[in-house]
């Protein structure tokens, strides 16, 4: 007994001595963390216990060219969740259902767009809160800590619908823009026009203030502060004396408008109708609205002054008429009759005026729009002569505008037809190009740009929605002849043709009328065509270069051509005249 | 009364050292000030329990084990299996985890059950049954689930084989059988979160802000203390909730950032010193039965104090449990008392 005693007495050595080893790595471990590694340590809890509030940079002003402003940043006070601090978030919010009289599902719905984002950054749930909304919000601030109300700039577009395409809109940046950007979640961005083209120069650059807080968790001192950069200004070359005017042109009407002057490529309207309200656009929520907006037949939110792509007619016949001349198949003096007819591939392609125009030479046949005197010229030319002509013309590309989401448009060739159709051209397709129907596509923008390249008399420029940008000009390398009598034809088109409803009194205005046939599928329904009007003014040295498409509005002198003729009358009457 | 004079004042006075420390770590952090008086008095609470088995006979306290053991056993089981995470009692107004009056009831029926058949190494039969002893309340604890007590039983077998030794096969049945409890508790038993920890703490860096998160703050809070600490006013990572758990399972880590290296080094002290009082003890007893009971007892003393510590510092993955004598709660400090006066019994009655 007494040897398993001892026995078990010794066995405290083993304790002992195995307690002492690891006693003393503990205290070596807290050595090396305390006395080595102490700067790491200290450093890793300061960025504990600094806190960053971000400081919004505020976005750039957009104005027209007087000044006039066209979007701005108003402070407005938001209400922000943060799923961090909640307890129980579904009393939270039906507390505050009832004061912002918005029902607790679609606040939930708002909170779980954001269920991927982190849970202590608050997310807003309710714009725009008035006075009251505010005070009684505060009231409960005790009992809900997850709630903040935050003054927040937001975007407010005084004019609204009035240049919504021109301008665009804003929206909080989704994941693609926030990795792309590189911005923080719940940034905005801008979505449409300039407010898109221009993101990066309107937005700026936020700030951030770096405090310390002390042990109680209140901040005790600013350890670092980048200064926000503000967005920059942006004057608009858009006037909107002529922008309401031309809106107040195709109020109730499907169609586009634009200006632009033909020397700088500055846009001095731009109207695509319908419109749409962008205020309604950049909110947060609105969604339903939003929805509406979006599945709107009518398409509002599409900019079909550089978006829609459309048959220009009789418009192409002046492209035609350049491309003869300059390839030299016809001189400006050379009459050709016109049956009312022209047999070619054994058909009959018509004239639209049935007992036909005679004897007719390039100015007359430019006037009366005659098919039979451009089907020769076609025939003459053939379709590679013609597009090795009217692709130095900005049609079939981009103009390279200033604004998101311009299209192309189509300038039909062989080649094009073969690439994209799988079939070869035929000789009569070049028949009816001729006279702009078949594939033949372009934007409004770029017909107004190529009625001021013909007014320009054989360059034209960039155009651009930014106010003094520095001009950008293509030139063609036609001769200046050519053009004058072209543009001899568009003057009589509006002195005794079927733009006479464009003229101004005292000012020579030149253009062109084109009527678009509109190919549905629906056989049971008469459509009208499309009513079409390019011109330029005063003719010897343009101003003002002008497009004019209002959607199934008839014949090109029908609707078309008086809405340019009463925009013109105001534009130069008020506008040039005075400057 | 002539009892209580045969109590080690060093000892007594160490775990009171301890808990004066425990109680400023417990004020710093931020959720300490009100949690004060309830600690206080607590500790007294724990005072008594301690001066009551100091002079309560150990030996009856053996006698008695086996009643007390399928007691412990007979509360285990339905907590056990009651379903979801249940480690706690109600006794009277208190709140007691059972699973701590394991911590001295299962020391006092070993050395009831192994009493007259000390072998070296252990013998085949004392090793099995000694074994299912410990075993069967540490997986009804485990099942609870309350794997951070469950680990501090390891306490038993280990001080037993630190005492007795096994034969050669023996250990290679405890090698093999460990490694298919890893296993098989690895895919059946560990929840996820559980298994995050291990693999967390093997590759620190693959999950910085998830369960590695406590130990890395720990190491923080530790780190910036320094030599000299910032004092209890200016730590921050307790007050700001960076630490985790700050006043209970990592209250070293608020005593190293407030104290520093000087502080850790007195709380080391302090439990060098009653340890080592603990163990060198057993110089002046008679009996095999009171050797092996301190060894026991102040064997899980050591064992959760010094895995505690290791946790603390970033040397071993988490599991939960406190720091006896310093962190905040009661159960634990109850049953470190306990034991504590079941030791200075063996002292009090050696002569009789």
């Amino acid at each position: 007994m007494r040897e398993s005693l001892e026995k078990l007495k010794s066995s405290r050595f083993k304790f002992i001595l195995a307690l002492a080893g690891i006693f003393l790595l503990i205290a070596v471990r807290c050595f090396q963390l305390q006395i080595l590694q102490r700067e790491k340590y200290l450093r890793l809890a300061e960025r504990n216990r600094t806190l960053v509030f971000p400081v919004k940079a505020p976005r750039g002003l957009i104005t027209d060219r007087e000044g006039r402003v066209l979007a701005e940043t108003r402070a407005s006070f938001s209400l922000s969740f943060v799923r961090g601090l909640s307890r129980d978030p579904d009393s939270a919010l039906s507390e505050v259902s009832g004061i912002l009289s918005i029902p607790v599902q679609e606040l939930r719905h708002r909170l779980d767009n954001y269920r991927d984002f982190p849970r202590l950054l608050p997310v807003v749930i309710a714009e725009n809160l008035n006075m009251a909304q505010i005070s009684r919000l505060e009231a409960i601030r005790d009992k809900f800590p997850e709630f903040l109300v935050e003054a927040e700039p937001m975007r407010f577009y005084p004019f609204g619908e009035l240049a919504a395409h021109v301008v665009g809109y804003v929206g909080e940046a989704n994941g693609r823009e926030v990795k792309a950007l590189g911005l923080k979640p719940g940034a905005l961005v801008g979505k449409k026009g300039v407010e898109r083209s221009y993101d990066a120069v309107l937005r700026g650059k936020d700030g951030a203030l770096y405090l310390l807080r002390d042990s109680m968790g209140n901040p005790i001192k600013i350890i670092k502060r980048t200064p926000p950069h503000p967005g920059r200004k942006l004057v608009l070359a858009l006037d909107l004396d002529i922008q309401k005017w031309a809106r107040e042109e195709l109020q109730g009407k499907s169609g586009a408008v634009v200006i632009l002057s033909p020397k700088t490529g500055e846009v001095l309207a731009m109207v695509s109708s319908p419109s749409f309200e962008p205020n309604l656009m950049s909110s947060r929520f609105a969604g339903r609205a939003k929805l509406k907006i979006m599945t709107d037949p009518g398409k509002p939110l599409f900019n079909r002054a550089i978006q829609g792509t459309y048959p220009i007619g009789s418009i192409f016949k002046l492209a035609m008429a350049v491309a003869a001349l300059k390839k030299g198949v016809v001189s400006p003096r050379e009459k050709i009759f016109c049956p009312g007819f022209f047999p070619f591939g054994g058909r009959n392609f018509r004239c639209w005026r049935a007992g036909g125009h005679g004897w007719e030479d390039l100015a007359h046949a430019i006037r009366d729009s005659c098919n039979v005197y451009f089907y020769k010229m076609g025939d003459r030319l053939g379709i590679e002569n013609i597009v090795d002509v009217v692709k130095d013309f900005p049609f079939g590309r981009k103009t390279g505008i200033d604004l998101p989401g311009e299209k192309e448009g189509i300038l039909p060739s062989p080649q094009w037809k073969r690439k994209h159709l799988g079939v070869g051209w035929y000789p009569g397709e070049t028949i009816s190009l001729s006279i702009g129907q078949g594939y033949f596509t372009a934007t409004p923008l770029q017909v107004a740009t190529f009625v001021a390249a013909i007014g320009n008399r054989g360059w034209y420029p960039v155009p651009h929605v930014i106010k003094g940008e520095k001009t950008e000009k293509v030139s063609m390398e036609i001769s200046p002849w050519i053009f004058e009598a072209v543009i001899k034809g568009m003057r009589l088109v509006v002195k005794e043709g079927t733009g006479r409803a464009a003229s101004v009194p005292g000012i020579s205005v030149c253009g062109k009328t084109g009527t678009a046939q509109v190919v549905k599928l629906e056989k049971s329904k008469k459509i009208k065509p499309h009513s079409l009007f390019a011109a330029i003014a005063p003719c010897d040295n343009p101003e003002i270069s002008i497009f004019v498409l209002v959607e199934h509005g008839g014949a090109g002198g029908e609707t078309a051509a008086p809405v340019a003729g009463r925009l013109l009358r105001r534009i130069l009457g008020e506008k040039i005249k005075g400057n | 009364m002539r009892r209580l004079r045969e109590i080690d004042r060093w000892m007594l006075a160490v775990a009171l050292g301890l808990n004066g420390m425990g109680l400023l770590g417990i004020w710093a952090s931020r959720a300490g000030p009100f949690l004060i008086r309830g600690q206080v008095l607590r500790i007294f609470l724990s005072l008594g329990a301690f001066f009551l088995f100091s002079m309560f006979n150990y030996r009856k306290l053996i006698n008695l084990s086996p009643w007390l053991y399928a007691g412990l056993l007979a509360v285990l089981l339905p907590l056990a299996f009651r379903g979801g995470v249940s480690s706690w009692l109600k006794l009277g107004t208190f709140w007691f985890q059972p699973s701590e009056a394991g911590k001295f009831i299962i020391p006092l029926f070993l050395v009831w059950f192994l009493r007259r058949k000390y072998q070296f190494p252990v013998s085949f039969k004392n090793f099995v049954i000694s074994g299912a002893i410990v075993f069967l309340p540490m997986g009804l604890v485990a099942l609870q689930p309350d794997l951070g007590t469950a680990f501090v039983y390891l306490a038993f077998p280990l001080a037993l084989y630190m005492v007795f030794g096994i034969k050669k096969w023996m250990r290679r049945l405890i090698a093999i059988s460990a490694i298919v409890v890893a296993v098989v508790g690895w895919f059946y038993f560990l929840e996820d979160y559980q298994k995050k920890r291990i693999t967390s703490f093997l590759h620190p860096s693959s999950d910085p802000k998830g369960s590695a998160y406590q130990v890395y703050q720990a190491k923080i809070s530790i780190g910036s203390g320094g030599l000299k600490g910032k004092g209890l006013r200016e730590m921050t990572q307790a007050k700001l909730r960076f630490l985790p758990a700050a006043h209970t399972d990592f209250i070293f880590a608020v005593v190293g950032e407030s104290f520093g290296f000087l502080g850790v080094l007195v709380v080391l002290l302090l439990y060098a010193m009653l340890f080592f009082r603990i163990f060198s003890s057993v110089e002046y007893l008679a009996e095999e039965e009171a050797v092996l009971l301190v060894l026991l007892l102040g064997g899980w003393l050591a064992f959760q104090t010094v895995f505690n510590l290791l946790i603390a510092v970033g040397l071993f993955p988490v599991t939960g449990f406190p720091l006896p004598f310093l962190s905040y709660g009661g159960s634990n400090l109850l049953a470190s008392y306990i034991s504590l006066g079941i030791i200075n019994s063996t002292l009090a009655w050696r002569w009789e």
